[in-house]
């Protein structure tokens, strides 16, 4: 992350040491994070603070988080919390969810360890991040194939769209060949051009005809998924280099124009095309949304959230935090809304002003910096402290103030904005089942041969580059085989452990 | 029996003391020896303790010490698990061809730098050989990336403009191996020569002269003076190279795994960060490369057995 060069004497940490008597100094990191914490860990080198990614389950850094949770290695949180205003509400349900709490959080004997971070507000749809993921095509290629790429809700039409793209001999704006489609870093995010196949729900597990659950990877419907992927690849539509490229590789491929169908997030997206000033030199090359796409029961796609967070990042004080007081203080008061102005808009006259709404607004000189593009703007304001000290837990920013991030209502994208709209956020109520089989007794083997590592992946990715389809389809089947077989079948045992799990509850949902 | 006994004591003795006084002697010469000896007491014999994690239920509140014992149970988890076998077969077939083809490269390279009579020519192609040693891997991978990348690579371009298809050489799976040992070459050949060159230039000349009299082309002069002047050298440098044979390169395969070639370029190293590393579990990470350091020395113990009998060439 970046922060101001002088940590210790910028504009927001002065005024913060003036309010409450501390400072904080930050420090980022630039390698895994699971890497970094048991390095950290191993070590006893330990920060005061940490905040950290705690996705659920028993993977990644939550199960390294876990770990030291469980050795004694952080401070107890839940007699603390509820001294602090702004801090003692980041366990209601709503924010988190019933199953983080019950599978993640309240597993250790009575204590709570992490403070859930960027949580929803219960009833605030609009705390909910709309992350605009699509897929996004050049502009210039519907206009000049005929297509109303809005049309497009099929796998099938997608399919369709991209081969008369590929065919029609496009040039990005160097006037070299182009590719048909691309994702960015390490294959993020191909999935979105099989939307299609997906079924409306929020785990990896599918209810069955019959009324019994299974797991997604031993389903049929799977297996087509990933055959379109295969197909994709085999005929020269997904970009070969995609499941292996950097995001400055990508960005150099949707920034040139080069790239003519791109899936992310929408904002990644325009990002990339700003850098190359594409848009300003063609404008007619500005990626447009594609579908959505349909979900497979052929209702709207939508960004699917749980009630309360079933994973989140975190921060955690470890025993060799020197002054949990003082860190609870900080953390206190930057969530509270004068602290979270301070720390998103900075110093009122200086950088912004309250509008007629008295809502903050950034001074028109940097609005207006911000809207031309020049990055400067952000640096500079970055060195008087703004924007990198806010750590939110329940967010209200949009409920305050209108908009979550400083410039957002005047800067934003209208075609964000308008995509937005096209997928919006919707809630589902109940207990996701991923987090209901957590229980099972040997839950850690499954999860270390099922869930964690990239077994999965590997075994997709191989297929996408099968010589036939037969082959793709064999090797799709190799890896329900190895799911299945796996420390003698222990898998479809904990398949039966989940269905007679999900009787208990009738609020389950997948 | 006993005073034979006691004049070897005393031989001892004074043996002792001789090396102490030679030590005295040269001082200076064994002050030069002392950074080697801490880097190796600090970095090589200090961090062994470690490798106990091997057997250890690693605990961070513990630590390596005071964590407790399982035994071989890692070694178990991974000999019985089912890449055990993939990763294994990877790693020597990959380091297997690396002795094979970049073994010689090296060698090869001294043998044709020798013949070179032009000093500036030679010192040129030396110094350009010896270059791509100090490029990174992640360089030399990004560089092979764009070279062979089928969109818009100068090598597909070629291959276009001669009527041919677009190849995806970083990931199609037949072109894995070639592209390893190839690139590998490029990269460690000329600096591998270094050690070769300078063998070189402790075979007498007066043999090639002897030989030239009577009546040897260059051809023989390589192969019945050359070679068998360096060949000590060239055993030695076999021996590390199959003691070796485990570590098939960890930056340059981790950065030139594709999806499509993932079934053969796992190797131990790779599969060691992702199941071991990148989880926390230093000890299954620890038990790996315990596993690799003992194969290892069998390995370079047989060769090293069988280059003394038949070449006369060891390292101990």
């Amino acid at each position: 992350m970046k922060t101001a060069s002088d940590q210790y004497n910028n504009e927001i940490a002065t005024a913060i040491r003036d309010k409450i008597g501390v400072t904080i100094e930050f420090e980022g990191i630039m390698m895994s994070e699971t890497e970094k914490l048991n390095l950290m860990f191993a070590s006893g080198d330990m920060p005061d603070i940490v905040n950290a990614p705690y996705w659920g389950g028993d993977t990644g850094e939550t199960a390294v988080i876990k770990k030291a949770e469980r050795e004694g290695r952080l401070l107890p949180l839940e007699e603390e919390l509820p001294k602090y205003e702004n801090l003692k509400s980041v366990y209601d349900i709503g924010r988190v969810s019933q199953a983080y709490l019950d599978q993640d959080i309240d597993i250790f004997e009575g204590h709570r360890y992490v403070i859930p971070m960027t949580l929803g507000v219960p009833g605030d749809p609009n705390s909910y991040t709309n992350w605009c993921y699509g897929v996004f095509v050049r502009g210039d290629v519907p206009e000049a194939l005929g297509i109303d790429p809005t049309t497009i809700k099929t796998s099938e039409d997608l399919y369709n769209f991209m081969v008369a793209a590929r065919d029609y001999g496009f040039k990005d704006i160097n006037g070299n060949d182009c590719l048909v489609a691309t994702t960015f870093h390490e294959g993020w995010d191909y999935s979105g051009y099989g939307m299609n196949f997906a079924e409306k729900k929020v785990t990896s597990y599918t209810q069955l005809d019959d009324g019994t659950y299974t797991y997604d990877a031993l389903t049929d419907a799977w297996v087509e998924r990933n055959l379109f992927y295969w197909r994709m690849v085999n005929e020269n539509l997904l970009d070969k280099e995609c499941f292996k490229c950097n995001d400055n590789q990508a960005n150099e491929k949707v920034g040139n124009g080069t790239a003519l169908f791109a899936s992310a997030q929408y904002s990644v997206v325009i990002n990339a095309t700003k850098m190359t000033g594409m848009y300003d030199a063609n404008p007619e090359m500005r990626y447009v949304p594609v579908g959505p796409l349909n979900y497979a029961d052929g209702s709207s796609l939508v960004q699917l959230e749980t009630s309360g967070a079933t994973g989140s990042g975190v921060i955690f004080f470890p025993t060799t935090c020197q002054n949990l007081d003082a860190a609870l203080t900080w953390l206190d008061y930057v969530n509270s809304e004068e602290g979270m102005r301070l720390c998103s808009y900075g110093i009122e006259g200086v950088t912004y002003h309250f509008n007629e709404n008295n809502q903050p607004r950034l001074n028109d000189d940097i609005l207006e910096r911000k809207i031309a593009g020049d990055t400067s703007v952000d640096d500079e304001l970055r060195e008087m402290g703004i924007g990198y000290m806010a750590q939110v837990t329940g967010d209200h920013r949009y409920t305050w103030w209108g908009e979550k991030a400083p410039g957002d209502e005047a800067n934003k994208d209208p075609d964000l904005a308008a995509y937005e709209k096209l997928r919006p956020v919707e809630i589902v109520e109940g207990y996701p089942l991923s987090a209901l089989v957590n229980g099972y007794e040997n839950y850690e083997t499954v999860s270390q041969f099922a869930f964690q590592g990239t077994t999965m992946n590997d075994y997709c990715q191989r297929a996408y580059f099968a010589d036939t389809e037969e082959e793709a389809r064999q090797i799709l089947k190799d890896y329900q085989d190895y799911l299945t077989t796996q420390e003698n079948g222990m898998f479809l045992d904990f398949l039966e452990y989940a269905n007679e799990v999900a009787k208990t509850r009738d609020d389950v949902i997948i | 029996m006993n005073n034979s006994a006691a004049v070897i004591s005393l031989e001892k003795k004074s043996k002792r003391k001789e090396i102490w006084k030679r030590i005295k002697e040269h001082k200076i010469l064994y002050l030069f020896l002392l950074p080697c000896i801490v880097s190796l007491l600090v970095f090589s014999y200090y961090p062994m303790y470690g490798a106990t994690l091997a057997f250890k239920d690693y605990k961070y509140n513990l630590g390596i010490m005071g964590s407790p014992w399982v035994g071989f149970k890692h070694f178990e988890d991974f000999i019985t698990s089912p890449e055990f076998w993939t990763v294994t077969r990877n790693t020597i077939v990959i380091s297997g061809l690396k002795i094979i083809f970049g073994f010689p490269a090296p060698i090869i390279l001294a043998l044709l730098l020798n013949e070179v009579k032009c000093t500036k020519f030679k010192r040129a192609v030396q110094t350009m050989s010896y270059l791509p040693n100090f490029v990174s891997w992640v360089v030399v991978v990004t560089l092979m990336t764009v070279v062979f990348t089928p969109y818009g690579g100068i090598v597909n371009d070629i291959r276009k403009s001669m009527g041919l298809e677009a190849i995806f050489f970083m990931g199609e799976k037949n072109y894995f191996y070639p592209m390893v040992v190839l690139s590998d070459i490029w990269k460690n050949a000329g600096w591998g020569s270094i050690v070769y060159l300078s063998a070189l230039s402790g075979v007498s000349q007066e043999l090639y002269e002897a030989a030239i009299i009577d009546g040897a082309g260059r051809l023989k002069c390589t192969w019945h003076i050359t070679l068998p002047g360096i060949k000590g050298t060239i055993g030695i440098m076999f021996i590390f190279a199959v003691g070796g044979i485990l570590n098939a390169g960890f930056d340059q395969i981790l950065l030139l795994q594709q999806p499509a070639n993932n079934e053969i370029s796992e190797i131990l190293d790779t599969f060691t960060l992702k199941t071991g590393l990148n989880y926390g579990r230093f000890e299954y990470a620890t038990a790996i490369g315990l596993f690799k350091s003992v194969f290892a020395l069998v390995l370079m113990s047989l060769t090293n057995f069988i280059s003394q009998k038949f070449m006369e060439v060891g390292i101990w």
